[in-house]
């Protein structure tokens, strides 16, 4: 993970890449957050690959938020994060709009 | 840690040359009738690979012009539309433009937009032409025929649980999905297990995909979608089913119906993405030429190597490491009662050494084919441009030889090509006229002989016209009238400089220009051209060239302290001094009578200004060697042995001198110069300019 991606009580700052290579690093982080029970801020402004897995993930987190009644909301969204969820049919599971 | 596309971009530049490659021989296979539906289908695949790719590395302008050609070929593939001779041209105009967007991408410039815009138009015009749809497929009536009737696709998509590790993506195929039609997809999370139980590497995921027909594009080809689909057929539950839509008098009419306000926004950012780029990128860059700064161009800097080759070079290495240990042991238990085992041992490190260096050297070695492939295109254009009827034929194309040496031969090849098809064949009727069949044959034919390569290239044209060359010959004086020349002296004569200017090819009417610079940059590779002719019945080119540029056979020669080695390929013989076969001419110039002729001698000695072991003519050893068009004999104070070396370069390690073309590091560890023929006697003759060349 790279120096760039900093980590707030409650947010996560996306790096450039959201995809198969970084999903296993992000599952742990967002595990500890849906643990900590708090609202999640995720900025995904950085974001310029993102592939299925990466979305999946996304959608995992959101589903699992909505079901622990955590609030999860987007600071920012790049134009390739929207389209890739468009694409795939989840921009309304991600609240991206 | 992220992947870095860009160091598989390069690969993919690569491989979309072969693609192109691909594209270009198919239809040009489509143009001449002889294609089978393969054909259309493989360039089909390769236009459909290009523009994946493309997209994959962000290369807008290659996906979107890409694009259009494989909605062209599409509707051709599907018998939608007749291939028709108009539509293979603009296609392969569009292969050219391919090309330029290809090398922009490698060199990482901004590509010429306005050409790039020109085509893409004619190929738009070819499109929208009314030719489109009224052919009907009839191989698969399930297919189109139920695209035409629907409004679209009804794709399910269930991808089994382990398809992303497979380095398969979804965002990547509905991408594509949506540069077909209008994309509407819905996702089903319903699979996902709790957070803490998912494997974030699997796919839990399944998606019903609504892919609509839209104006622009016309009816989706059920193929083209289940191609997106090809890689991962067999991990995945995949349906594909014409979308019938509830009110389908409204909405249905694939054709000519405005798409409706509320179709996907996403799909409609995608056509837009997908067909439009190209000239919204160049409103964006209007003078994108001119403000181009071309990176150096760098040549293509790797090779594909076929495993067997590797495999050979792994296994002599292996060889190679046994050898030296054993050698290796000998040393630190060395009597002199093993000396015969230490000259075996030596025996068989040379015998690893040269199979080493040979099998390194066939990793360079390609098939001849890579630079044959331009030809059928340049035939091809050449030939309607100037109306005539050629086949092609090509012979050998597996036929291998160095990488650099194929890089250089492209352009005498192209040039020696082109002379076939303008000044060799004849016109259609002047053939018929002549007896011939209208369709002139022009022949492309490798092969190996002895350490070299050839290539022939063969016409069934008018042949050289002897007596025109000869009078022109004496017309420019480089032939007196009284002189009987050979057939073969005069048509040599082509290869003169004196017959490359425009003026004088018009009146012959023959061949001639830029043949001299053809011929120098045949002998700058080592190898030499001959031609053969026969006046009605055609003309053949015979090039030969080594090998290899990196070694060298050569003559180790001593000349006083120094060695020096003459490429054997240059050295016709070697023969001991007679002093009574010494001449000097004008009081200077020695010439040595050989036979019939008269040779001029060069004393290595002089010309490069070193001590030598003698001066008395009757002590030396003559070389006679061959250069530049003429003989000349070498005096040596003595012939060494005859050795493969390896050509180090001069200019790389010092500087270019003329006479000397590289040198090599002898077996001693001593350097040896390898001598310029062409060289060494244009510097002979500064230094005697009173001295003639047999």
């Amino acid at each position: 993970m790279s120096e760039s991606e900093e980590i707030t009580q409650g947010s996560i700052i996306f790096d450039d890449t959201l995809d198969i290579t970084m999903a296993a690093s992000y599952f742990e982080r967002f595990s500890q957050l849906l643990n900590e029970q708090k609202t999640i801020t995720l900025n995904g402004e950085n974001i310029e690959r993102v592939d299925g897995a990466g979305l999946q993930l996304l959608a995992a987190l959101f589903k699992s938020a909505e079901f622990l009644q955590i609030n999860v909301t987007w600071q920012g969204c790049s134009d390739t994060l929207k389209r890739s969820a468009e694409l795939s049919g989840l921009t309304g599971r991600l609240a991206i709009d | 840690m992220s992947i870095d596309l860009s160091q598989f971009k390069q690969t993919f530049l690569e491989e979309s040359n072969e693609g192109l490659d691909v594209l270009e021989s198919g239809l040009l296979a489509l143009d001449s009738g002889t294609a089978d539906d393969e054909v259309i289908h493989a360039v089909f695949r390769a236009a459909h690979s290009i523009k994946g790719g493309a997209g994959t590395f962000s290369l807008t302008e290659i996906a979107g012009f890409t694009h259009i050609m494989e909605t062209l070929l599409d509707e051709m593939r599907d018998g939608r539309r007749e291939i028709s001779k108009e539509a293979i041209n603009v296609l392969l105009t569009s292969v050219d433009v391919l090309r330029e967007l290809m090398a922009a991408a490698r060199d990482e410039v901004s590509p010429e937009m306005a050409r790039v815009n020109e085509v893409q138009a004619q190929l738009e015009t070819v499109l929208n032409s009314t030719s489109a749809d009224t052919v009907l497929t009839q191989d698969d009536p399930d297919n189109s025929a139920a695209a035409e009737q629907s409004a679209g696709w009804l794709i399910k998509f269930h991808p089994h649980e382990h398809m992303l590790r497979t380095g398969n993506d979804t965002v990547r195929m509905f991408k594509e999905l949506a540069s077909l039609g209008d994309l509407e997809n819905s996702a089903d999370l319903s699979a996902l297990p709790e957070f803490e139980h998912m494997d974030p590497e699997l796919s839990y995921l399944s998606w019903t995909i609504e892919l609509k027909n839209n104006e622009q594009q016309g009816a989706i080809d059920k193929a083209s979608i289940e191609e997106i689909f090809e890689w991962v057929e067999d991990d995945c539950d995949l349906t594909i089913e014409p979308l019938i839509l509830s009110s389908a008098s409204d909405e249905s009419a694939p054709q000519n119906d405005v798409p409706p306000a509320e179709q996907s926004a996403v799909a409609a950012q995608e056509t837009v993405e997908n067909v439009t780029p190209i000239a919204a990128k160049a409103d964006a860059k209007p003078a994108l030429k001119a403000s181009a700064k071309k990176k150096k161009i760098t040549e293509s800097g790797s090779i594909r190597v076929g495993t067997d080759k590797i495999d050979s070079l792994i296994n002599m290495v292996g060889e190679l490491v046994i050898t030296q240990s054993m050698l290796s042991q000998m040393g630190d238990d060395f009597s002199m009662d093993k000396i015969e085992a230490l000259r075996e041992g030596l025996a068989q490190l040379e015998r690893n050494t040269r199979e080493l260096q040979e099998s390194v050297m066939r990793i360079r070695m390609l098939p001849i084919s890579f630079s044959f492939q331009r030809f059928p295109r340049l035939v091809h254009d050449l030939s309607q441009k100037m109306n005539k009827k050629i086949e092609l034929k090509m012979l050998g194309e597996q036929t291998e030889l160095d990488k650099t040496v194929m890089e250089k031969i492209g352009d005498p090849l192209v040039h020696l090509v082109r002379n076939s098809l303008d000044h060799g064949i004849e016109d259609p009727e002047t053939r018929v006229a002549a007896g011939k069949n209208e369709v002139g044959t022009i022949t492309l034919n490798a092969y190996h002989q002895g350490g070299f390569i050839m290539i022939e290239i063969s016409d069934d044209g008018a042949g050289l016209p002897k007596d025109k060359l000869l009078r022109k010959a004496i017309e420019k004086g480089l032939v007196s009238e009284q002189e009987n020349l050979p057939d073969e002296k005069i048509y040599d004569l082509i290869f003169h400089p004196g017959f490359s200017t425009a003026d004088q090819v018009s009146d012959i009417s023959g061949r001639g220009v830029g043949m001299d610079v053809v011929r120098k940059n045949i002998k700058e590779l080592g190898g030499n051209v001959d031609v053969t002719t026969e006046e009605g019945r055609g003309t053949t080119f015979t090039i030969r060239l080594p090998l290899t540029l990196a070694i060298l056979d050569g003559q180790l020669v001593k000349v006083g302290n120094e060695t020096y080695i003459i490429p054997l390929v240059s050295i016709i013989e070697s023969l001991e001094i007679e002093t009574d076969n010494i001449n000097t001419i004008a009081g200077t110039t020695e010439v040595y009578k050989m036979r019939d002729e008269y040779i001029p001698l060069v004393r290595l000695y002089d010309v490069f200004d070193v001590v030598p072991g003698t001066t008395r003519l009757q002590d030396c050893l003559l070389v006679v060697v061959e250069g530049d068009g003429g003989k000349a004999g070498i005096l040596v104070d003595d012939l060494l042995s005859q050795q493969q070396v390896v050509i180090k370069s001069l200019e790389t390690n010092y500087k270019r001198i003329q006479g000397i073309s590289g040198a090599t590091i002898l077996g001693d560890g001593t350097v040896a110069l390898i001598l310029d023929m062409s060289g060494l006697l244009t510097l002979a003759k500064e230094i005697e300019p009173a001295q003639s060349y047999a």
